[in-house]
């Protein structure tokens, strides 16, 4: 039986942090974990949760600063971030039933989902990313040019500007009314919406020593929005990954494709599954 | 501090914010929240409340973060919501009831529901309109809102919210209030239909539980007075000094009056 999408607030180091959860009553696959991009929120990953069968408890909590968690006093770190997602893990005992999670990253927080492996590699098992794009130092300069804090003013400018970005943008599917939700969503994070795009602009200098350093399997999906053409280059940094086209999918693929892709990531981390050891010596004659 | 949190109710989730401290003896005061807002609407006054008391302020189902009905939601379903979170916050002591607006239908019928459970309520300008202005409101509000690409919806919230705000709400607390309305999409519309379905006069004289009317200057002057008249036990508190923005630069005579009301 499937549980329906619960949320509630656990205490992080910011103050609460608000999640999501699919908690099935007796799962039998690793958790899942689901990392949103930046400016949003566990939000992004509502309907993927309602399609969660009832083999894996499934987590998309908001990184601190988004969604409904607290933000940090100041700014923080994309180690930080992580750090937070392991609150999250220890404090649901996410690990009390399985020896380690999964994890399903998007865009920023697909690159945060590696710095999550790294600090504790040994509690995680598999990773799918979407759109973990290596960037080149002008394509860096371009995204910083795109997003920059709007600053609040009488005249709605910033809300304006979102919105216009978020027409400009809109993916095969995407309604008037998922990009409502998606504006109210960036808005709710307040006066330090683009601290998460700092952190990952700081940590895009480290993520492709990151990459190399994992050997976690990684399989990186690349759906058809702004990062279609540099996503392929993380291939080269990964010891053991594998590069998945989705020309069908494009922005807010997560909510518009919410069943097939959840059953594309079942599928992905079902693949990276490790092969069970076979005893050689056991005997099978009967 | 505010912390925020969940409580199970008849339509799923529901999302309140606590502020004060959790061994205080006082009754619990639950906030109610005008149309078309969440319990965002009280963080202005309920850290004022919360020196002497706890205070609860509730999304209704479908507004801020609780999850919606599964039908277009009367003030009943509403009132419903809220004795799901007077069972789950103070299971053996009744608690106060603070209305603002839309909120006092809210209480009213809630002290109706549940009328064991409520020891007092306060309700502030009081939305008490004769059954053919209400007729006429309910026919100005649709169902949905609508959504544009050229920000039609959108353009229409902030003009509420913030660019034809009242005098004396800053901007960021507007804009709060700006979030907060987008947020309920394009069922934003739904507590104002709900106030307006709500058959006031009838359901204002069955209620025994002792009541103060706050009335400000306002719109809503005239409808708190005949509240008052026509609520048994009520008794009427004109705030006349409060002209403009009851929850913002109102919020410290509303807090003070509230205190002294609850502690005699």
């Amino acid at each position: 039986m499937v549980t329906k999408v619960k949320r509630l607030f656990i205490d992080g180091d910011y103050g609460q942090i608000h999640l999501r959860a699919v908690r099935p009553t007796l799962p039998t696959k690793r958790p899942l974990l689901c990392l949103h991009m930046f400016p949003q929120s566990g939000r992004n990953f509502e309907s993927f949760l309602n399609e969660a069968d009832a083999e894996r408890i499934v987590v998309a909590p908001d990184f601190p600063g988004y969604g409904e968690s607290c933000s940090p006093p100041e700014q923080i770190a994309a180690s930080d971030y992580a750090r937070s997602i392991w609150q999250v893990v220890d404090t649901l005992g996410l690990l009390e039933s399985h020896a380690s999670v999964d994890m399903f990253g998007v865009h920023a927080g697909a690159k945060l989902a590696t710095e999550v492996a790294r600090q504790r590699p040994r509690d995680v098992n598999s990773m799918v990313l979407s759109s973990a794009a290596v960037l080149y130092p002008q394509e860096l300069e371009q995204l910083k040019k795109a997003f920059y804090p709007v600053a609040l003013d009488e005249s709605g400018t910033r809300f304006t500007k979102l919105w216009k970005l978020l027409i400009h943008n809109q993916g095969p599917g995407q309604t008037l009314e998922m990009l409502s939700n998606h504006l109210a969503e960036i808005l709710r994070s307040g006066e330090y919406y683009e601290w998460g795009h700092y952190a990952v602009y700081e940590f895009n200098q480290r993520f492709p020593d990151v990459l190399s350093s994992l050997n976690h399997p990684i399989a990186l999906l690349n759906p058809k929005d702004d990062l279609y053409e540099m996503t392929p280059r993380t291939l080269e940094y990964l010891n053991n990954g594998k590069l998945y086209d989705y020309p069908n999918w494009g922005q807010g693929f997560i909510e518009v494709n919410a069943a097939d892709v959840f059953k594309e990531v079942r599928m992905r981390l079902e693949q990276m599954e490790p092969v069970p050891k076979v005893d050689s010596k056991a005997d099978w004659s009967n | 501090m505010m912390t925020k949190h969940y409580i199970d109710g008849p339509f799923g989730q529901i999302h309140i914010r606590r502020w004060g401290d959790d061994s205080c003896n006082e009754p619990l005061l639950i906030c109610l929240a005008p149309s078309p807002f969440s319990g965002v609407a009280y963080s202005t006054l309920a850290p004022l409340l919360a020196s002497e008391r706890r205070v609860v302020a509730i999304d209704y189902p479908g507004y801020g973060l609780s999850d919606p009905c599964d039908k277009a939601p009367l003030i009943e379903d509403y009132a419903k919501a809220v004795a799901a979170v007077i069972e789950a916050l103070s299971a053996d002591e009744p608690v106060d009831l603070l209305g603002f607006h839309t909120g006092c239908l809210v209480a009213v019928e809630t002290s109706l529901l549940f009328t064991e459970r409520v020891k007092r309520m306060l309700l502030v300008d009081v939305p008490f309109f004769e059954p053919a202005k209400q007729e006429e409101l309910l026919a100005k509000t649709p169902l949905e809102s609508e959504l544009s690409s050229e920000l039609l919806g959108l353009n229409k919230a902030w003009d509420f919210c913030v660019a034809k705000r009242l005098e004396h709400i800053p901007l960021p607390r507007a804009y709060d209030m700006f979030l907060d309305y987008i947020s309920a999409g394009q069922a934003s519309n739904a507590a104002f239909r709900a106030a307006f379905q709500y058959s006031c006069e009838a359901q204002f004289s069955k209620v025994s539980t002792p009541c103060w009317v706050i009335a400000t200057s306002s719109g809503l002057f005239e409808p708190s007075r005949a509240t008052a008249e026509v609520i048994q036990n009520a008794e009427l508190v004109e705030l006349t000094e409060i002209t403009v923005a009851v929850l913002e630069k109102g919020a410290p005579i509303i807090s003070q009056a509230v205190s002294g009301l609850l502690s005699n």
